[in-house]
């Protein structure tokens, strides 16, 4: 039996059942029976009341409980127990109600839970966007830095740059000019060559000159030797000028003694005497001569001496000289090969010199390009902060408001 | 006709009358006299004499007197022996006394005569002879007494 079968079962005893009855009693009576209907009403509404009253006592008993659970549930307690079991509207509306609270509870459990995990996860969204946020700032502050290094590097690029311009030009200079001591270098070896050579020929010739020297120093000792015998006969011609030169004078003694008579032999005699006298002044002047040619040919022999020695030296020095030019062949040919080597590596230098040149260029435009992006990342990375302080305001006031949902989901009991 | 040798020592020109000179020779080879004088310069012998060689340097020329003459002229006299010793024979020149300056000229010195533009020194050959002869004497004589 359903509520409304029930509540027109209870008007019915409560309402009708009193006025069935007064109507009897209507009919039974008169005036007093006005009286005694009109008690008969009034008990029979009292009556009908009391059975009213019974009857809602009865009918409200399941609505209070369920009113006290929904006041429970209104004040957030999700553990109150409905209690009321009926088959009529009442019961199902405890049923509705149990389904409700118990739906309740699962929901008021998984938003308690997901409140939790939500304020968790703010709380860390709040402390990350916090490490975001300084995280930033230093990314920040990296960024400018980066950014001035940029900068800084285009500059040193831009300066590199010309330092290898320089540098290009400078082993395009020293490839110049290592090919022209290359051929200055072949020059020399040429020029070495023809020293040697002429070391050589110099050698040779020195060789002939002491040999020469060496001939001559014998025809000079032969030539001093026939100088001593002429000063030897110059000698004897001037002792046999003295010889006759007392000759004649004695020969004049013996004519001045004659007298006279010896007149004659004093002219003979003198003129023996001025012929010794001219012969010994011939013989003084061929023996003076003689000792200048003497002394001259010891001299000539004296310098021919030292010629020898000058000329053994400086075969000794050609043969030196000769040494030296071969060293300085060998130096030279070493030289050469060093110059042409160096030739090569500086040309190769020059190349790699230019290649590092245009090397340069792209890493200047990079540079700059990295100056220009590492200032646009520096804004874009100050925006990214200012938009982290905005976030880590937000995720703030987000936890605050899941702060406040967790405090009002933990009034719920479940 | 006389001649004059006219000779030099130590610079100096001397003449000798060729009536007093036998010869002229070299300076032959000489032995030294123990206790001489310093132009005595010893003896010497020559053509199978023995001669008493004597410098004129100590009596011409005292600044000179350590130099040897080179040639010798040998007095005329047979018993005089002494070899003259000269520098050099300058001359055998004519000899004419009469030209001669002697004026007070005494001992070994005989007079001045000319010769080219030049005075020669005219010895008096024998007494300088004896004056040597008597200073050899003399020194000998010195010489052996002392022992």
């Amino acid at each position: 039996m359903n509520m409304k079968t029930k509540l027109a079962t209870a008007f019915i005893l409560a309402v009708f059942i009193p006025i069935v009855i007064g109507i009897i009693v209507d009919a039974t009576t008169a005036f007093s029976v006005l009286w005694t209907n009109i008690l008969r009403v009034f008990v029979g509404l009292l009556v009908a009341a009391l059975f009213a009253i019974i009857i809602s006592a009865v009918l409200t008993r399941n609505i209070r409980n369920l009113a006290e659970a929904g006041s429970a549930v209104a004040e957030g307690n999700l553990t109150k127990n409905i209690s009321v079991s009926s088959g009529d509207e009442v019961g199902n509306l405890a049923d509705s109600m149990r389904t409700m609270i118990r739906n309740l509870r699962e929901i008021v459990g998984q938003v308690q839970q997901s409140t939790s995990s939500m304020y968790g996860a703010i709380q860390n969204l709040s402390v990350s966007t916090s490490e975001v946020l300084t995280a930033a700032s230093e990314v920040a502050a990296n960024v400018q830095n980066t950014a001035r290094g940029a900068e800084i590097q285009a500059q040193n690029v831009e300066k590199s740059l010309g330092v290898s311009n320089s540098l290009s030009s400078s082993t395009s200079a020293i490839a110049g000019q290592t090919e022209s001591s290359e051929s200055e270098a072949q020059s020399a070896e040429t020029s070495a060559q023809e020293g040697s050579r002429s070391a050589y020929e110099a050698h040779k010739v020195m060789g002939e000159i002491l040999k020469q020297v060496e001939e001559t120093a014998s025809q000079i000792e032969t030539f001093r030797t026939q100088s001593m015998e002429i000063n030897t006969l110059v000698e004897g011609i001037t002792m046999v000028s003295h010889q006759t030169h007392i000759l004649a004078l004695n020969a004049a003694i013996e004519a001045a003694r004659a007298g006279e008579a010896g007149r004659g032999f004093a002219v003979v005699a003198e003129e023996v005497r001025r012929l010794a006298e001219n012969t010994k002044d011939l013989a003084e002047q061929i023996s003076r001569l003689s000792s200048g040619i003497s002394q001259k040919t010891d001299d000539v022999s004296r310098h021919i001496g030292l010629t020898k020695a000058s000329a053994r030296k400086g075969q000794d020095r050609v043969e030196a000289v000769v040494s030296a030019f071969d060293q300085i062949n060998r130096g030279t040919a070493a030289t050469k090969e060093a110059v042409r080597v160096i030739s090569a590596e500086a040309g190769e230098q020059a190349g790699a010199a230019a290649k590092l040149l245009k090397a340069m260029e792209e890493i200047q435009e990079i540079a700059t390009e990295n100056a220009a992006g590492s200032q646009e990342i520096s804004a874009a990375t100050e925006e990214i902060s200012a938009s982290m302080e905005e976030i880590n305001k937000e995720a703030k006031a987000l936890l605050e408001e899941a702060n406040r949902l967790r405090t009002i989901v933990e009034k719920f009991q479940i | 006709m006389s001649k004059l040798i006219i000779g030099n020592i130590g610079g100096e020109f001397i003449g000798i009358a060729s009536k007093d000179v036998l010869e002229v020779v070299e300076l032959p080879k000489t032995y030294p006299v123990p206790f001489s004088l310093s132009h005595l310069r010893g003896v010497a012998f020559w053509r199978g004499a023995l001669l008493t060689v004597v410098s004129l340097y100590g009596l011409i020329s005292p600044k000179s007197a350590e130099k040897r003459p080179s040639i010798f002229v040998r007095s005329s006299k047979p018993n005089d022996n002494i070899l003259v010793g000269l520098d050099k024979i300058e001359d055998v020149a004519p000899f004419n006394e009469l030209k001669m300056r002697d004026e007070g000229a005494s001992g070994i010195w005989k007079g001045l005569y000319p010769w080219n533009d030049a005075w020669v020194t005219v010895l008096n050959f024998e007494p300088l002879i004896s004056l040597l002869e008597e200073e050899v004497i003399t020194t000998l004589r010195s010489g052996s007494s002392g022992r």
